[in-house]
């Protein structure tokens, strides 16, 4: 921990995340949200947190990335939104109103680097001081992983796995998908007999569906 | 004037990770490109990181890993908070690419990832009035990346 | 974005790297008890190295080297490997994923709780792995049908 260090990578952080929501051009925006997350891992390693370290810069990082660019890569590579400088005064209040409930609730935080804060004189000392004897684990963070909180640890891998699944089934193509999305609600008669609107975008869309499918 | 400068060195961590979270809070709710939307949700859930793992400091702590020092708990950092981010990173990169599987969906279905062109379509009307613009030109910028794609696609 | 990018040097240097990149992830797993690592960084830096040759090498090559059903397959292996380390424990009478509750002859508890940090360790990087690669290749557009 060295505190004008800190204060750089902290400023550098706060122009990267800035520039990150403006930029137009979708790849900078990702090059720079890389960047934020290994300024924040470097962050994580000069407090000690050496696995959380690891784990950022090769994920946060990395593998981020890569599926950002996939993703902006299937998609467009320009951002498309309009300024809405209306939605934009009604968000401002908002933010407003949430950082000054954060500084308020904020104030009864114990200080920086704090050996008598609270949270360090619960459990924790007890997993510090006989990890090594019940589990020959030097590692205490690997310990609590996979031995003291290992129930933890079996639900986050499977909501890593449901994710992964829950991708699959968003994206997969079935021989049967070409009329999902608008057909069922255009060529079902809708309740009330109205007509429904046509749609000049579902031609292209589905013309582009069809040209994609074979493989 | 030496007072306000030990209560900013106690206290600069919060500064910051506010200002960081107001970032990515403004990116979820100002923005309307859903892509930009998530970069701010990454941004807001990394400052999220960075206020749980400075809590977790201790004055002259070291690395949670157990040397010949011995297993004095004042010696080493608070590793709980490491295993809860540590968890919470993986799982957030989980729901980044379930978020960005949903994203090229809707860009397949809709040919936009403009919230408001989606919303609007989704409602059965035209984008009105001033965004009529930017929506042709989304459209257009959608059958060329479907054209680019096809493109890449046949070489393969 | 995948298939052969069209640098040789980018292409040769990628094909270098990746299997020291899995070297590394394999280290990173398995010595997760002794420094910063575990199945977490391995399993990512394991999806690492399999993505790096679908950004970069021939389709041919790279989706014979990890065919796309091994992101689901290995993400499954390693889910049911977390489970029998929860479930065997039980066997013995312990409680769920109670590792030194397995008897074992010559093998002190502590020694089984090692152990059984390494079955989850190496669980949970395989089913980091598979989840990321699915991820990626969905995304790809390549997904098993």
């Amino acid at each position: 921990m060295i505190v004008p260090l800190d204060l750089i990578i902290f400023a550098v952080l706060i122009l990267t995340a800035v520039l990150a929501i403006n930029v137009k051009d979708l790849l900078a925006a990702v090059a720079l949200l890389a960047a934020y997350s290994l300024f924040a891992s470097l962050l994580f390693a000069g407090v000690n947190a050496v696995d959380v370290s690891l784990v950022e810069a090769a994920l946060g990082a990395g593998l981020t990335g890569v599926l950002f660019i996939g993703a902006i890569l299937a998609t467009s590579r320009h951002s498309m939104a309009r300024r809405n400088l209306r939605r934009r005064y009604t968000m401002l209040p908002l933010i407003g109103a949430f950082l000054a409930l954060m500084v308020y609730a904020s104030i009864d935080l114990p200080d920086r680097g704090d050996p008598e804060a609270p949270a360090h004189l619960g459990v924790s000392q007890t997993y510090l001081r006989d990890s090594l004897d019940d589990t020959q684990t030097p590692n205490v963070v690997t310990s609590l992983l996979a031995d003291y909180r290992s129930q933890d640890t079996l639900g986050e891998t499977l909501v890593i796995v449901t994710a992964a699944l829950a991708a699959t089934l968003v994206l997969i193509r079935r021989r049967d998908d070409e009329y999902q999305g608008h057909a069922p609600s255009r060529e079902l008669p809708l309740p009330d007999g109205d007509e429904v609107v046509a749609d000049p975008y579902a031609d292209d869309v589905r013309s582009a569906d069809r040209r994609r499918r074979p493989r | 004037m030496s007072e306000l400068l030990e209560l900013f060195l106690a206290r600069y961590i919060y500064l910051f990770v506010l200002g960081l979270l107001a970032i990515g809070l403004y990116a979820v709710l100002a923005k309307t490109d859903l892509v930009k939307k998530v970069i701010g949700l990454t941004i807001f859930s990394t400052a999220i990181y960075l206020f749980f793992i400075e809590g977790s400091l201790q004055e002259g702590g070291t690395a949670p890993v157990i040397d010949e020092r011995g297993s004095d708990p004042a010696l080493y950092v608070d590793p709980l908070p490491h295993l809860l981010i540590l968890t919470a990173i993986v799982v957030g990169v989980g729901v980044v690419g379930v978020a960005l599987a949903l994203l090229v969906r809707l860009y397949r279905t809709h040919g936009s990832l403009d919230e408001e062109v989606i919303a609007a379509r989704l409602a059965g009307r035209e984008p009105h009035g001033g965004s009529a613009g930017p929506a042709t030109t989304g459209e257009g910028d959608g059958r060329a990346d479907e054209d680019a794609g096809d493109g890449t696609e046949s070489g393969r | 974005m995948t298939g052969a990018y069209p640098s040789v040097v980018v292409r040769v240097v990628c094909a270098l790297l990746s299997p020291f990149i899995l070297m590394f992830g394999l280290y990173v797993v398995a010595h997760g008890h002794y420094g910063p690592g575990g199945g977490f960084a391995g399993g990512v830096f394991l999806a690492v190295a399999a993505i790096l040759p679908r950004l970069t090498l021939a389709e041919e090559l790279s989706y014979r080297l990890v065919p796309v059903s091994m992101g689901p397959l290995m993400g499954g292996i390693g889910m049911l490997l977390f489970l029998a380390a929860g479930t065997v424990p039980m066997l013995f009478g312990g409680a769920f994923l109670d590792y030194a509750a397995v008897e074992v002859a010559a093998i002190e508890a502590a020694r089984m709780r090692y152990l059984g940090i390494l079955v989850v360790e190496v669980g949970v990087g395989l089913a980091v792995f598979g989840a990321m690669v699915t991820i990626f290749d969905v995304l790809m557009g390549r997904s098993e049908r």
